[in-house]
């Protein structure tokens, strides 16, 4: 019986997160207990704390925080910064190794002082640990549609990098940081689509124009009905996403999740109209930060493309969600 | 009191009990249902096949004992459904008696039900479902075929159409006006009908698959027994709401392990390049949604939570999966679709033509949208 099962518990990550307003919540959610609860159920942790974010459009560094519990259960020891591609793919390195030194491209989120990533030589992967500080290292602060998530860009060239996992331990952990990655921003995605979804319904019953509010022509009433099925469907793919994790299930609801944020900002901003399409309407920052966690990890048409490939070579079609 | 039924298998253990079956039962079955070429063959076949599932006992799990079935939680039907479709023994109109038996086993009285139930489960019979008029489709409640009692006999005229299978149904489940007009919705019956009545007249109708999948059925001063009444007199409607609710529970899960096979098939016959993996990746996700909610809605059925009006997204979801996966081979597949004339060929035609009215059987598309936004979003009435 986890703790998150107590709805307390739940009703304590979103008041947290309430009471930050606009503000980082990290130091807020590790008070509450954040690091203890994703060791507690990792699962529930992320589904939690992520959808809630993604509810309140808030943002904090719980990803840096899941990152670590993820690698201090593969690699303890091993303390440093993940850095995120912006590409598809299962198992992928984020960049190539060779005499000592790695090369590679990614993003963090805060500037990183020590960087673990996964790079290959060959057929062989290794996980590697590169000091920022080394003049190979390039760290650039990106701005980009959303300021606030604080993104940093690292560029890697022919640094000296320190091998802390090689084979089957470096890909173990490397497709298990991805996986637990793109779930937390899945959840934080389709969190996020439903908060535009209350946005856009709201405004169809109080917008009246033509004598009688928006809500009552159908063709409002459907990209609303759509924005809804969209997002029904990804959450429930969250929902049945069982542990331990698969990468292709993991894959199959970020897609989804970021197809689900696509479909609510296009229907969501058509029928706010004009007031959504304005830095004063909560609606901005959601479109945002979507747009941005679509893209890390793998947007949903990376994702759809990578899933495509997979099926393709290995001539099967993998079935998640058993009964029973 | 209680048969002395054994208590039923787990989900697990039944999944193993089914899929051993089929790998005995299965190849004979095969070779029945590969020389079907006509629709009558094809009905033949599906009797048959039910026959031999009700006498092993794999269908009778998941149905009441009133119906002559086992008992024990509806997901084992789910799992009969998936398997049946993942082998490729069950044609889509096998499926039906998921969609009529239920609601009316529950509505019916207990003679009716126990007269007529198991021979339906068992094949002995087909079904018909006779709703939709000519001048009511999505407005259901405008229907004007009317029952007026006479003695012990209701006497029926007026007309139906798309009717499935009508030509070969032994029964009709058949939505009448009782009441007055204007009461729409509220003065509707439905009655358990025997298609070789005097009176009625079945005129298929060639559907765009080439095939006669619907006919329109008339009914001229068709006598009934006044114990065909299936509920009471005008109240018709809740059921009705049942029926069309089941099209979306237990049949869907069979349907999802058929667009999944149909999938792997589809991988394995386009070429292996960009454009495919970007379709196919397109079509896995839908699918996958679309299963992880049907999983969620058979566990809400199977728990007495189901809710029709939230069935309307498991709807969409199954019409937008099955239209992308079948745009998808007419895509990919262009010149087998459009010009082969092999089986496969056909057989894909078929599928791809009959995809174009996944958003119209069942509940238009838009009728989803309109009950998705006025009872899930709480938009107020349209007109229409």
């Amino acid at each position: 019986m986890s703790i998150l099962d107590d709805d307390a518990v739940v009703d304590g990550i979103r008041q947290v997160l309430q009471s930050a307003g606009g503000t980082d919540a990290t130091a807020l959610l590790r008070e509450f207990g954040f690091v203890d609860l994703l060791h507690e159920d990792r699962g529930a942790a992320t589904e939690h704390v992520f959808y809630e974010q993604g509810r309140l459009g808030t943002h904090s560094h719980a990803y840096t925080d899941l990152q670590d519990a993820v690698l201090g259960s593969h690699l303890p020891g091993v303390e440093a910064t993940v850095p995120m591609s912006l590409r598809g793919g299962i198992g992928t390195p984020l960049g190539r190794f060779g005499n000592g030194t790695a090369t590679g491209v990614g993003y963090t989120f805060g500037r990183p002082v020590q960087l673990v990533f996964m790079v290959s030589e060959g057929a062989l992967n290794f996980a590697v640990s590169v000091a920022c500080t080394d003049p190979g290292v390039t760290l650039e602060q990106v701005h980009g549609v959303d300021p606030i998530l604080d993104l940093w860009k690292v560029t890697v060239t022919r640094a000296p990098a320190e091998i802390v996992a090689a084979a089957d331990a470096a890909l173990a952990w490397w497709l298990d940081a991805v996986a637990w990655g793109r779930l937390a921003f899945a959840w934080e995605l389709v969190g996020s689509a439903r908060t535009m979804l209350d946005q856009a319904v709201d405004h169809a019953r109080n917008r009246v124009q033509f004598g009688q509010p928006i809500g009552t022509f159908q063709a409002v009433q459907h990209r609303l009905a759509d924005t809804l099925v969209a997002i029904e469907g990804a959450h429930a793919v969250l929902n049945s996403v069982e542990q331990p994790l698969d990468p292709i299930a993991t894959a199959t609801a970020k897609s989804l999740a970021g197809r689900a944020f696509e479909v609510a900002a296009k229907n969501c901003l058509q029928v706010l109209g004009g007031i959504g399409f304005t830095t004063e309407h909560p609606f901005d920052k959601h479109l945002r930060r979507g747009s941005g966690l679509n893209k890390l990890l793998g947007s949903r048409s990376d994702l759809v493309l990578c899933l495509g490939r997979n099926i393709l070579e290995f001539g099967s079609v993998p079935a998640l969600s058993r009964l029973g | 009191m209680s048969q002395s039924s054994p208590p039923p298998p787990t989900v697990a253990e039944f999944g193993t009990s089914v899929d051993q079956w089929i790998a005995e039962n299965g190849p004979g079955l095969h070779d029945t249902f590969a020389r079907a070429t006509t629709l009558a063959d094809e009905i033949a076949y599906v009797r048959e096949l039910f026959r031999q599932l009700w006498d092993a006992g794999q269908s009778r799990w998941g149905w009441p004992t009133v119906v002559g079935g086992y008992g024990g939680s509806v997901l084992l039907r789910a799992v009969l459904a998936e398997r049946l479709a993942l082998s490729e023994l069950a044609p889509t109109m096998a499926t039906m008696p998921e969609v009529l038996a239920a609601p009316i086993a529950a509505a019916a009285d207990e003679e009716l039900v126990a007269t007529y139930l198991p021979r339906y489960l068992r094949g002995q019979d087909w079904w018909c479902q006779g709703f939709s008029e000519p001048g009511a489709g999505s407005d259901l409640a405008a229907l004007t075929t009317r029952a007026v009692r006479d003695g012990a006999e209701y006497v029926i005229n007026g007309q139906k159409i798309w009717t499935t299978l009508a030509q070969f149904a032994e029964r009709c489940v058949l939505l009448v006006r009782t009441g007055p007009s204007e009461a729409a919705h509220r003065s509707l019956s439905l009655f358990l009908v025997d298609m070789d009545s005097p009176g009625i007249t079945v005129r298929p109708i060639e559907a765009t698959t080439g095939e006669l999948e619907f006919s329109e059925v008339f009914f001229s001063d068709v006598r009934v027994p006044a114990n065909r009444l299936v509920g009471a007199e005008n109240k018709a409607w809740p059921i009705v709401m049942n029926v069309l609710a089941c099209e979306r529970a237990t049949v869907f899960w069979g349907r999802v392990a058929w667009m999944q096979h149909r999938l792997t098939a589809l991988v394995n016959m386009v070429p292996q390049d960009v454009l495919s993996a970007k379709a196919i990746g397109e079509c896995y996700q839908l699918i996958m949604s679309l299963r992880a909610r049907s999983r969620a809605t058979q566990y809400a059925v199977a728990s007495g939570t189901f809710d029709a009006a939230a069935s309307s997204i498991d709807k969409v979801l199954m019409a937008t999966a099955e239209q992308t996966l079948f745009d998808t081979a007419a895509e990919l597949l262009g010149e087998a679709v459009t010009f082969g004339d092999e089986p496969t060929d056909r057989r894909l035609r078929r599928d791809v033509l009959f995809s174009r009215v996944a958003t119209v059987y069942g509940g238009t598309a838009e009728i989803q949208r309109n009950i998705i936004s006025q009872r899930l979003l709480g938009m107020p009435r349209t007109a229409g």
